[in-house]
């Protein structure tokens, strides 16, 4: 690719768009004035509803002059204990300050009524009526009798439950205060009411609990406005360049279309990355001054003090790039379907949907942790990812893998995009229906995929591989039932998508699947190959598993996978670890992926992208590296060889040496499996490598077309 | 220069039937020659026009410009030809300068060739007063002039314009008519296509007469006349359509001469 090209397109599109005053409002001053505001508008109304409270004055209404005398003196005690407690406490340096809710008792009128209080109430009055049962008596000292006190509320007006709250609170407290006078009559001690005394420890540091906090809140926000801010750009670039004219004569110019794109594709992720950060700090800003630790710190009394963690909004930062790159070109390229700037906004909105959804519902299910399906799930697994972050949390493996197959998807959205920009249909509306882009009648016969097809049907099969194996995985599966699942796994996953694909796109099989009588020379390669790989592959993984050993739980179980597999019956288990992995695995890796890649991008890379993708599909850390390797191998052989069928060989022999070694000692003693070979074993092994690939040619008359 | 042969171009439609576009078409184009490419709307022109930009790719049918196949090399047969239309829209937050940049950028240009260039054309096109202002702030006809410009940048051998004069006021209208004839002066290849033809019979040399995507007839102003035993271009091109007409079956004694 000319990366020259793509940054005079880059550099020119970033130009126009930083002169575009729409995009610098959503990308720019929203996010500035956003937090600040949002901040200002909540304390300000805070106070205001606090002061207003603290001013107004709540009615209650009683049935004589008793019951008024009485409450107003209840009121008067618990108002002077109040303060009492407050100050001792503030002698102690410990200030748990007066909740706010909290009302005075100089705000409430308490008026006597001759009517039902169940009346006066209703009409809105009084907040309140209270009544004693059974009532005060009528002269002489109050008795000690126990009573029931009445209060009539309305719970669905604010004051009313407002007033109920407080005098709730208060009756408690006087309830409690007449026990200790009681106790004390008696000669008892206090002590004796509370046998058992709960003293709460917190070991969450004042940070970790703010930024738990903070965790349920911003992920959303962050996402929104990352999205919300590449949208301009997103429609500008394509469907607006379209409407204005410009875009035939940028086609008519000598580049080819993915330069563009890529130039404009790094132009969105360029806003969205912008917007995320100037999100984040003005956000970090915001949380920094406005003191909003101390008001959380306050409302939240007994959860200790809390601070934010601006130190993890760098790490938030570079988590969001993925985020922001998978978003830019999935917007890129449903505006790239269409030919006008209102219709892209009409796409945008099941964008947007896609993105909030996931992290709405994310954000209600607050236990909900980087592990299982989530972790390859796009856009949930950045949001929980984000969480855990500002929670503290750092699971290694699991965010790794959130980032690549965020990349993936991410890849294979700029391969659309490229692919559907720039279409006759959709460059020029007079030309035909975008619609006719999907008829499979109508599609000319393709030697093999395009790139963009290649890399779209493996990030659909990724997510689709990950779920049927999650799903049906259980930790104490019979061995019947693993078969069962790698079998309709390497079936339904990894053999029919490609197979179909290239059936409705009318591609040639034979080019896409490679699928070529290999010659002698490359047979014997292949075989050569067969002989040395799996002793490479057993001494890597035996030195990842010491370079990252796994917990002892992941070693239990992984030894228990391998155990309950030798118990079924020898043909079935190499079907199912041998034969189809090597048959549908090729088929869709070295088969369909590595066709639409072929020639569009240089040999290295090539091999490299399609060994990656290969390990990325192996989930579990301690595979990917191996069976990395493994798949560069296998896409090499393909690539020299021109035939599938050396790599289904290479794979096949592979899978099952690894097997069998349990049954044959020989075998194991060949491949290494329980005595590990020396170190310049690998050598010998690499050696083999080399000398079975180099070997490999195509057959001669493929080699002239 | 220009040649094309046998081109054509088939649409798929939505009710799932096939629109003929372009039907075999075949003509050639020397260096240094003015060829129109004349047709009602609808004819085929915008569509053979924008094949040859390399914009669309044609159902079959051969074309190469400037020794290149436009199927085979399509970047190197770009590199050789400016393609301008009338409906060709500006970037409005640039100015004429950083556009024609950019376009020359596009092209692979060396920096100091794309200034020099750059210079040269705001002379020649009068650009000066408004090279640094944003496009979207332009009139109609200086965006003509900038749009002129940019097909111009590299310098390419061949200009493709497609209706190029297509509802202009008089006095841009007569910048690109004279643009079009300093160009052939300059030994350069025109091909253009327009429905106005007391235009075209001023500025072209030779004619391809396009109807309902296949060429009807096709050579200079006296072989069109010997053709129709007509005189002015437009009665040769009804002369023409109508004997077409009643070719494809038309009712007898309409048109037909």
């Amino acid at each position: 690719m000319n990366l020259r090209r793509v940054w005079v397109v880059y550099s020119k599109e970033l130009t126009e768009t930083l002169r575009d005053r729409r995009t610098l409002i959503a990308m720019v001053l929203v996010p500035l004035l956003l937090y600040p505001v949002l901040m200002l508008a909540v304390v300000q109304a805070l106070q205001i509803e606090h002061a207003r409270r603290q001013r107004e004055l709540y009615r209650v209404a009683v049935p004589d002059d008793g019951v008024r005398r009485w409450l107003m003196a209840v009121l008067a005690a618990d108002e002077a204990a109040l303060a009492a407690t407050a100050s001792a406490a503030a002698g102690e340096n410990a200030p748990p300050g007066p909740p706010t809710m909290q009302l005075h008792a100089t705000q409430f009128d308490v008026q006597t009524s001759a009517e039902a209080l169940e009346d006066i109430v209703r009409d809105g009055r009084a907040q309140l009526g209270l009544s004693l049962d059974p009532p005060l008596p009528a002269s002489g000292p109050a008795d000690d009798a126990n009573r029931v006190v009445r209060v009539v509320y309305d719970p669905a007006e604010t004051r009313s439950e407002v007033a109920m709250r407080t005098i709730q609170r208060v009756i408690a407290r006087q309830s409690q205060r007449i026990v200790l006078l009681r106790l004390a009559d008696q000669g008892l001690s206090p002590d004796l009411l509370t046998p058992l005394r709960i003293s709460e420890v917190s070991v969450a540091s004042p940070s970790k609990l703010g930024g738990a906090l903070l965790g349920q809140v911003l992920p959303f926000l962050l996402v929104l406005m990352t999205v919300t801010g590449a949208i301009y750009p997103a429609i500008d670039l394509t469907a607006g360049e379209r409407e204005r004219g410009t875009l035939e004569t940028l086609m008519a110019a000598p580049a080819p279309r993915t330069q563009i794109m890529a130039g404009k594709f790094l132009v969105v992720m360029t806003v969205a990355i912008l917007s995320s950060l100037l999100n984040l700090v003005s956000m970090g800003g915001t949380m920094r001054f406005s003191g909003i630790a101390e008001a959380m710190t306050r409302a939240l009394p007994g959860a200790g003090p809390i601070a934010i963690p601006i130190e993890v909004l760098p790490i938030v930062m570079l988590a969001m790039v993925p985020f922001a790159v998978l978003f830019s070109a999935v917007m890129l390229a449903a505006c790239s379907f269409a030919r006008t700037f209102k219709e892209a906004q009409n796409y945008m909105t099941p964008v947007i949907i896609a993105a909030m959804v996931p992290a709405m519902v994310i954000t209600y299910m607050p236990s909900v942790r980087l592990s299982g399906p989530i972790v390859v799930m796009p856009v949930a697994n950045v949001i929980v990812m984000l969480r855990e972050l500002f929670a503290g949390r750092y699971d290694l493996p699991a965010m790794a893998l959130t980032f690549c197959s965020t990349c993936l998807y991410a890849t294979a959205a700029v391969m659309v995009a490229a692919r559907l920009y720039g279409q006759e249909a959709i460059l020029f509306a007079d030309v035909g229906s975008y619609r006719a882009l999907l008829r499979r009648r109508l599609f000319r016969p393709e030697p093999r995929p395009t790139s963009g097809t290649a890399m779209l049907l493996t990030a659909v099969v990724f997510p689709l591989a990950f779920y049927w194996q999650t799903t049906l995985a259980t930790p104490a599966m019979s061995a019947e039932r693993l078969a069962g699942m790698t079998i309709s796994l390497m079936l339904l996953c990894y053999l029919l998508p490609p197979l179909a694909v290239a059936w409705y796109f009318k591609l040639d099989f034979r080019e896409t699947f490679s699928l070529r009588v290999p010659s002698a020379r490359s047979l014997i390669g292949g075989l050569v190959v067969a002989a040395s790989a799996p002793v490479a592959a057993v001494m890597m993984s035996r030195w990842v598993m010491q370079a990252v050993p796994p917990s002892e739980e992941m070693q239990r179980l992984l030894a228990e996978q391998q155990e309950r597999l030798t118990t079924l019956p020898t043909p079935l288990m190499l079907l199912t670890v041998a034969l189809l992995p090597a048959v549908c695995e090729e088929t869709l890796f070295r088969g369909f992926l590595q066709s639409g890649l072929r020639g569009r991008v240089k040999p290295v890379t090539l091999c490299v992208a399609v060994g990656l993708v290969f390990g990325l599909f192996h989930t579990d850390l301690w595979r990917i590296p191996t069976t990395s390797v493994l798949g560069i191998v296998l896409a090499i052989a393909v690539l020299r060889s021109g035939s599938i069928f050396v790599a289904m060989l290479i794979h096949f022999v592979n899978n099952a040496g690894v097997l069998l070694s349990t049954q044959s000692a020989t075998l194991a003693r060949y491949l290494g499996t329980d005595d590990p070979h020396p170190p310049w074993a690998l050598a010998v092994a690499a050696a083999g490598l080399l000398i079975g690939l180099w070997l490999m040619r195509r057959s001669d008359t493929d080699a002239l077309t | 220069m220009v040649e094309v042969e046998n081109l054509t171009k088939i649409f798929p439609t939505t009710d799932g039937r096939e629109k003929r576009a372009v039907d075999g078409l075949t003509f050639r184009v020397a260096a240094g020659e003015i060829y129109g490419l004349l047709g009602p709307n609808g004819a085929g022109k915008t569509t053979t026009l924008r094949m040859l930009a390399g914009l669309i790719t044609p159902t079959s049918g051969i074309m190469i410009l400037a020794g290149h196949d436009v199927r085979t090399s399509p970047e190197q047969v770009k590199r050789n030809v400016g393609y301008l239309t009338a409906s060709t829209g500006l970037y409005q937050r640039l100015t004429p300068r950083e556009l024609l940049v950019f376009m020359g950028r596009l092209y692979d240009l060396p920096k100091d060739v794309i200034r020099r260039r750059v210079d040269e054309l705001v002379v020649w096109l009068d650009m000066a007063s408004f090279a640094d202002l944003r496009c979207g702030g332009l009139s109609t006809g200086q965006k003509q002039r900038t749009n002129i410009a940019r097909a111009l940048i590299a310098d390419p051998p061949i200009l493709i314009l497609d209706e190029p004069t297509l509802g202009l006021d008089v006095m841009t209208n007569r910048v690109i008519l004279d643009f079009i004839r300093a160009e052939a002066r300059r030994g350069k290849t025109i091909l253009l296509s327009t429905h106005y033809l007391d235009e075209a019979e001023v500025i072209c040399q030779r004619f391809g007469l396009l109807h309902e995507g296949r060429l009807l007839a096709e050579g200079d102003l006296d072989a069109l006349r010997a053709a129709s035993g007509r005189q002015r271009l437009s009665e040769i091109f009804l002369a023409l359509c109508g004997q077409s007409e009643h070719v494809l079956g038309a009712p007898p004694g309409e048109g037909a001469s």
